[in-house]
């Protein structure tokens, strides 16, 4: 419990900023009372915080959207399907796990900008469709799924496209969850391959955004802006973390090297 | 994979051999269904590997003429600057300060938090809301409790002893700073790898131990540990990728600065690229962040390979 306590410190002094005036936090008054609330809107009037949340749920949302479709069928497919050189095409997809899309932001930039889908949020979820980690959650997942279940349906008939939809994906739902959390959650927080990605302020995302934010506002010390700037971005994630705690644990604990 | 396929007819119940379609379509289907993550792994994940190959032997000029074949001159130059060698320098350090740190404190907390119930779901989710934050956010409060002349950091060790270290003013100071900071965001992740790996390991293991009398230390230096191996491996691959791949807190800290001190792999390759629009330097860089990454890959292919075997 004590080595647990210092991670609750930047927390504190983060809550505590955010409602002190700057001036006199750079004095060393750590809280004033009653609380000001003078940061938030200052910052909420400084930088378009809307908008940059509804590029960040469009991003996210939309990307997982389709990575679910994406994953669902490769890892059925590597799971179920006999097919000569399957191994092979695992070792492809697993290998992306060393090879994540912010390594390679320089050629994924310039087929983006020959594609034509530079400075668009279509092109920053590009890279992330096949999903390395996606793929080998589901194939683990249809893969513990006694076969006996594809034999019955198959016996009644039902072909493989119904079989999966129908019977399997329910039974992977736990796994569509986890991978589902993780997903969200980086690219929510992803920063480097949008700050590359994106250019115009209308495609921006909350961390670019931020980022920006603080740098504008760091010279000036105004520590209370940067903290209702940071708060106003993180309060989301913290709030549904607190209510939906052990969903999160278990999905992260599941992860690994994700991509 | 024959061999799968021909076990696979034996084991089937006659009444499905009879339905079952032809080899030939099993393929196609399962090419159909590959189609998409296959697609975009090649544009994604694969061409890039040519372009920047191709790219790192070329010169783009600034005029936007077409660049042209240089050989390995790219590379010849950056291993000739002062700068590039100094990089390489500030990855390998941060790299071997981050990584086992965060691994060590980590299974630190995951051994402390591990079998008291109730103090383990709080200490848990202390110790690992930093993972769900944005990376430049966590920069972003450290940013200002850091800060030399208002930082409550800095203001509380004056206070208590008297001194304080230039934490992101002072170059050596610098890059440990930043490394310290990637170990708070990260290391309750790790936390919670060693967490389940602990659960798997049978109590009465422990217990038998404990019973002939052993004390806490050895029975985690000879059963605890050994038993955690496969998950220590796979926790410090992670971190080790996690350390190359991660460099968005330096953007809001130091900017690479100061005098270079906390400028690593991935930000050179940034600023090369996307500020200096020096393309084929870039490309290099990537191609040896490819390099590196590659044979973190062989390392542990193998061994992840042992982990899927085991699931199946």
């Amino acid at each position: 419990m004590l080595l647990a306590l210092p991670f609750l410190g930047p927390v504190v002094f983060l809550l505590l900023a955010a409602f002190t005036p700057s001036r006199e936090f750079g004095q060393g008054r750590y809280w004033s009372f009653p609380p000001t609330v003078e940061n938030f809107t200052l910052a909420w009037q400084s930088a378009p915080f809307v908008l940059y949340y509804r590029n960040t749920v469009l991003y996210t949302l939309g990307l997982l959207a389709v990575q679910l479709v994406t994953v669902t069928l490769a890892g059925y497919t590597l799971a179920r399907l006999p097919f000569r050189g399957r191994q092979t095409v695992f070792y492809l997809v697993l290998l992306q796990l060393f090879l994540p899309p912010v390594v390679l932001i320089l050629p994924n930039f310039l087929t983006l900008r020959a594609l034509g889908l530079a400075d668009t949020l279509v092109g920053l979820a590009l890279p992330y469709v096949a999903s390395a980690y996606g793929v080998f959650l589901l194939r683990q997942g249809f893969r513990s799924i006694p076969k006996e279940y594809d034999e019955a349906a198959m016996l009644d008939g039902a072909g493989r496209v119904r079989l999966l939809w129908h019977v399997l994906v329910p039974m992977v739902r736990p796994h569509l969850a986890a991978f589902s959390v993780v997903s969200l959650i980086y690219h929510w927080n992803e920063f480097l391959w949008p700050l590359v990605a994106t250019s115009s302020n209308s495609v921006r995302v909350l961390a670019v955004g931020l980022q920006s934010f603080t740098r504008a506002s760091e010279s000036g010390a105004e520590w209370g802006l940067i903290s209702a700037g940071t708060l106003i971005v993180i309060a989301p994630l913290m709030v549904v973390f607190l209510l939906f705690q052990r969903l999160f644990i278990e999905s992260f604990t599941q992860s690994g090297l994700k991509g | 994979m024959t061999t799968l396929g021909a076990r696979a007819e034996i084991l089937t119940v006659p009444s499905l051999v009879a339905r079952r379609r032809p080899r030939r379509t099993v393929a196609g289907l399962a090419l159909a269904l590959l189609a998409p993550t296959l697609i975009f792994l090649l544009v994604f994940t694969y061409w890039p590997l040519v372009v920047s190959a191709v790219g790192s032997f070329e010169r783009w000029s600034r005029t936007g003429a077409a660049p042209r074949f240089v050989g390995t001159e790219n590379y010849r130059e950056l291993w000739r600057d002062a700068l590039f060698r100094q990089v390489l320098r500030n990855t390998a350090a941060y790299v071997l300060v981050e990584g086992p740190l965060a691994v060590f404190l980590g299974l630190a907390c995951a051994l402390a938090v591990d079998g008291h119930r109730r103090l383990r779901l709080v200490a848990r989710a202390l110790v690992f809301h930093p993972v769900l934050l944005p990376t430049v956010a966590i920069a972003a409060i450290w940013l200002f409790l850091l800060n030399p002349v208002s930082g409550p950091v800095v203001d509380i060790m004056i206070r208590l002893l008297g001194w304080a270290p230039n934490f992101l003013g002072e170059p050596r100071a610098a890059l440990l700073t930043v490394a310290l900071v990637a170990v708070y965001k990260n290391c309750g992740l790790y936390m919670l790898f060693f967490l389940a790996g602990l659960q798997a390991i049978p109590r009465d293991l422990q217990d038998g131990a404990r019973v002939e009398g052993a004390s806490e230390w050895r029975v985690f230096r000879h059963v605890t540990w050994p038993l955690l191996g496969p998950v220590s491996l796979y926790v410090g691959i992670t971190a080790a990728l996690d350390a190359l791949r991660n460099v968005d807190h330096i953007f809001v800290l130091t900017r690479g600065g100061p005098a270079n001190a906390t400028n690593v792999l991935l930000y050179e390759t940034y600023l090369k690229a996307f500020e200096f629009w020096d393309t084929g330097r870039a490309s290099a860089l990537t191609v040896m962040m490819v390099v590196a990454l590659l044979g973190l890959a062989v390392l542990a292919m193998p061994r992840l390979e042992r982990g899927i075997h085991y699931e199946a």
